[in-house]
């Protein structure tokens, strides 16, 4: 009896957490994510952010960043010529602001000017190693993460595992109880006759 | 024979469950050359079993039980999805350099199939499991060895 409670509780747990980890790592959605893009495409309609969802690759992110652009500059060369001259003065009321910043303050915020953005590496798409050398934590979107173990979404994979072990499981044996009593009941009809 | 099948079954397991997320275990370098690694052990899970594979396949239309039918379909499914898996990893890889391999396509499109191929691929490895369940139960000595 001790056993079978025991067994109950264990299938419970598992189906439970498997159920939530299949709904925190979209794993429908993504699973059958492939059946939606053709081979040449650099944009996908189904595609949104998070981490969970996609990890884009770079023609995606310039892809979709392009129309966000267009539409601001629509916008723009909709408004009257007083509104744009004060957008346009904008960024030097935004300099003085930096100015009158305490060092500290400065010094978290950064420079940042469009200027002052040397992305060498990311020229042409393509980062060499030599860039991420060093550098600690889960490295940003590319996925490269340093000497970092952090197993929550391995245990949220592993509850999908598990789910499916055990779906299978429990399957197979309501397919033998099944067979079985057919198979009795047919061993009986024929002993009728 | 019985036990180094068990153990290398675990360690496939549990390193495929790794691999699943490149961020959580050592990043993506781990990813790239486990995830290739793996791929043998794979081949050496299937030349260990490979007497079933013979009898299966020869009597697949004739005298293979039920089971052993859909075990063998299952397998093949496996082994399309990891070929699927492996050939996209080789794609979109980062920090081993395959550029001399030009599998044409998008970068997009790799992306996208090896995340939609893994999440498949763990999903027939647990109903591979869950069929092979009385097995793994009879090397823990949870149940005894019958052959039905």
């Amino acid at each position: 009896m001790i056993k079978k409670i025991i067994t109950i509780v264990l299938v419970s747990v598992i189906l439970v957490t498997g159920y939530i980890s299949f709904q925190k790592l979209n794993f429908w959605e993504r699973s059958v994510m492939i059946f939606k893009i053709s081979p040449s495409a650099r944009q996908f309609e189904g595609m949104r952010g998070g981490r969970f969802r996609m990890e884009e690759g770079r023609e995606g992110f310039a892809a979709r960043q392009q129309p966000r652009q267009n539409t601001q500059n629509a916008g723009r060369m909709n408004i009257p010529d007083s509104l744009r001259g004060r957008r346009n003065f904008r960024p030097q009321n935004n300099e003085g602001r930096i100015r009158n910043m305490n060092d500290t303050l400065r010094a978290g915020r950064g420079d940042r000017r469009p200027e002052n953005f040397t992305r060498e590496s990311a020229a042409g798409g393509v980062r060499r190693m030599e860039d991420f050398e060093g550098r600690e934590g889960r490295g940003g979107r590319n996925g490269r993460g340093g000497s970092t173990i952090e197993l929550r979404n391995v245990i949220y994979f592993l509850g999908v595992f598990a789910l499916f072990t055990m779906i299978t499981i429990y399957i197979e044996k309501c397919y033998r109880i099944i067979f079985k009593s057919k198979k009795l009941s047919k061993e009986k009809s024929d002993l009728i006759i | 024979m019985n036990i180094i099948k068990f153990i290398l079954n675990i360690l496939l397991a549990i390193v495929f469950l790794l691999l699943m997320d490149p961020r959580s275990f050592y990043g993506l370098s781990f990813h790239e050359w486990a995830g290739l690694i793996i791929v043998l052990f794979f081949f050496l899970h299937k030349i260990l079993n490979w007497i079933w594979i013979k009898r299966v396949t020869v009597g697949f239309f004739s005298k293979a039980p039920g089971k052993a039918r859909l075990n063998y379909i299952l397998d093949i499914l496996l082994l399309a999805g990891l070929t699927l898996i492996t050939l996209s990893g080789i794609a979109i890889s980062r920090t081993i350099d395959f550029s001399w391999i030009n599998l044409g396509a998008s970068s997009m499109f790799w992306r996208i199939m090896h995340t939609s191929s893994s999440l498949m691929v763990l999903a027939l490895f647990g109903i591979h499991l869950g069929l092979h369940w009385k097995w793994v139960l009879v090397r823990l000595k949870i149940k005894k060895e019958n052959n039905d």
